[in-house]
């Protein structure tokens, strides 16, 4: 059973600080804006953004009824406390983020099947800074947001070792047909 | 009417149905209407997608379509929707489809939100959502903005309700798993509601033939009886002047006008007009023993071999008080 609230302000900051560390600082803020967050609690925790008059309608059905899902679910919190970016919030944060990487078009159907990517499926580093250890999200050859990835080495090393993995796939589109439906 | 028992077994024997099925043909349409009816059956369906401008411009989607040697034609008095006629891919499983650019939609199934003409800020409830092609398009339609109150029943098919949604970036929804016929326990009045009942799916027998022998007369009865207390719970989380669209892809009466006829006895409501001139008018004068309401004339029935579409219903009800 999953019951469904709004979030603490301690969760909400615990939230804000997450994504501002996986993205930069404020993206939290420019993504979030003057939404709400609801907690879906059961084994696990799901964060939904939601708005207004979401808000206005779940006071009205006063939990006669819990929802399934509802607005934009932007993440999990596991049982350790992690959070983890949902496919949908990707989506979003790509509008405000500098930590994008375009692939190549194998790069990008690597990234569809699930897998990580080698630096030779990579097509440009589009931040100065990246470093071993940052999430960034993957765009295919068109540059449409493909997945979410985390650097595993020092890019700039990785130009010798070309087959190597260097991006670990955390989340990807694939999901869709490989789970969702 | 009498109807030849013959004639009923020749034509269910040629093209595989149930004499049943034949025998109601016939009285609906008459004998040469039947069988253009039952050949156009036989023929394939021009496939059809919904460009989805919750994710990327209508331009630049068909540039991209068009780059990638994808033929596509705009279907007129639609919004947004494309049919196929070359696919270098299977439409389900591109790049684009998982970026959620378009949903695969039938041409008829696009109608009803075309009909109902969700705006921005709207309160929107849709009734047996899933897999949620018309839930899409109704937040494509409001631009993410408002609140669509999406319900089913079925837990397998909200999951995929939900990935839907997701994919195509809504993010106005509030997805509930729970029975239509309770919506108005909830409290929530709606400026509009979707209602594409759950039915027989007789008009889809161009895409799935399996159907031209799956149903029996008691199925089209026991459908009939849930689209009513469906409509009538619709109606109830209807505010005063909204609107409500009532479709289906059957073509029995018994799960359409019949449906529409006992609420109009028995719910404030009136049908209103469409702003749309595809299709025949639905049926009015006696059908099956039963003279309905005429004002159901404004009602649309689409079919394959008058329409090019899967045989399809819709109708615009307001709500009077």
């Amino acid at each position: 059973m999953i019951t469904f609230r709004l979030s603490t302000q301690e969760e909400l900051k615990f939230i804000q600080n997450a994504i501002d560390k996986l993205f930069g600082e404020k993206i939290a803020e420019k993504f979030i804006q003057n939404k709400h967050l609801i907690i879906g609690e059961g084994k696990w925790k799901e964060i939904f953004l939601v708005s207004d008059k979401m808000i206005t309608i779940l006071e009205a059905m006063a939990n006669k009824k819990q929802p399934y899902s509802l607005g934009m679910q932007i993440g999990e919190l596991d049982k350790n406390k992690k959070f983890k970016l949902s496919l949908e919030a990707v989506f979003e944060i790509v509008k405000f983020t500098s930590h994008l990487i375009k692939l190549t078009a194998k790069g990008a159907q690597t990234i569809l099947y699930g897998r990580n990517i080698s630096f030779s499926q990579v097509d440009k580093i589009c931040y100065d800074d990246a470093k071993e250890g940052d999430y960034t999200i993957l765009l295919d050859e068109n540059g449409f947001p493909i997945g979410l990835g985390k650097i595993l080495h020092d890019l700039a090393k990785m130009q010798l070792i070309r087959f190597k993995i260097c991006i670990k796939n955390i989340i990807d589109l694939g999901w869709y047909l490989r789970k969702g439906e | 009417m009498s109807i030849d028992d013959d004639l009923v077994e020749e034509i269910a024997k040629k093209y595989g149905y149930r004499p049943y099925m034949i025998k109601r043909y016939l009285e609906m349409f008459g004998k040469e209407e039947t069988v253009k009816f039952l050949e156009a059956n036989e023929q394939k369906l021009i496939p059809s997608l919904r460009c989805n401008t919750l994710r990327i411009d209508e331009e630049d989607f068909v540039n991209l379509f068009t780059k990638k040697n994808f033929v596509i034609e705009k279907i007129s008095g639609i919004s947004y929707g494309y049919r196929v006629f070359k696919t270098p891919f299977p439409l389900g499983a591109t790049n684009e489809y998982l970026l959620g650019f378009y949903f695969l939609q039938s041409e008829a199934s696009m109608i009803p939100v075309q009909v109902l003409d969700p705006k921005p800020g709207e309160i929107i409830i849709d009734l047996a959502a899933a897999p949620g092609g018309k839930t899409t398009q109704i937040a494509q339609f409001m631009k993410n903005k408002g609140v669509i109150v999406a319900t089913d029943i079925n837990r397998k098919r909200i999951k995929s309700l939900r990935s839907n949604l997701s994919r195509c970036g809504v993010y106005n929804s509030l997805i509930i798993r729970m029975d239509g016929r309770q919506i108005s326990d909830l409290g929530i009045q709606a400026d509009k509601v979707l209602l594409d009942a759950p039915c027989t799916g007789e008009g889809l027998i161009p895409r799935d033939p399996t159907r031209k022998t799956s149903r029996e007369l008691k199925d089209i009865l026991y459908l009939s009886d849930l689209q009513k207390e469906l409509l009538t719970a619709a109606i109830q989380c209807l505010k005063p002047g909204g609107s409500l669209v009532y479709s289906t892809c059957a073509i029995a009466p018994e799960e359409n006008e019949f449906v529409i006829d006992h609420a109009l006895k028995n719910e404030d409501i009136q049908v209103k007009k469409m702003d749309f001139n595809r299709g025949s008018p639905a049926f009015t004068d006696a059908i099956f023993g039963k003279t309905l309401h005429p004002s159901i004339k404004e009602a649309r029935r689409l079919y394959p071999h008058k329409d090019g579409t899967e045989g399809f219903f819709i109708c615009k009800l307001q709500k009077v008080s």
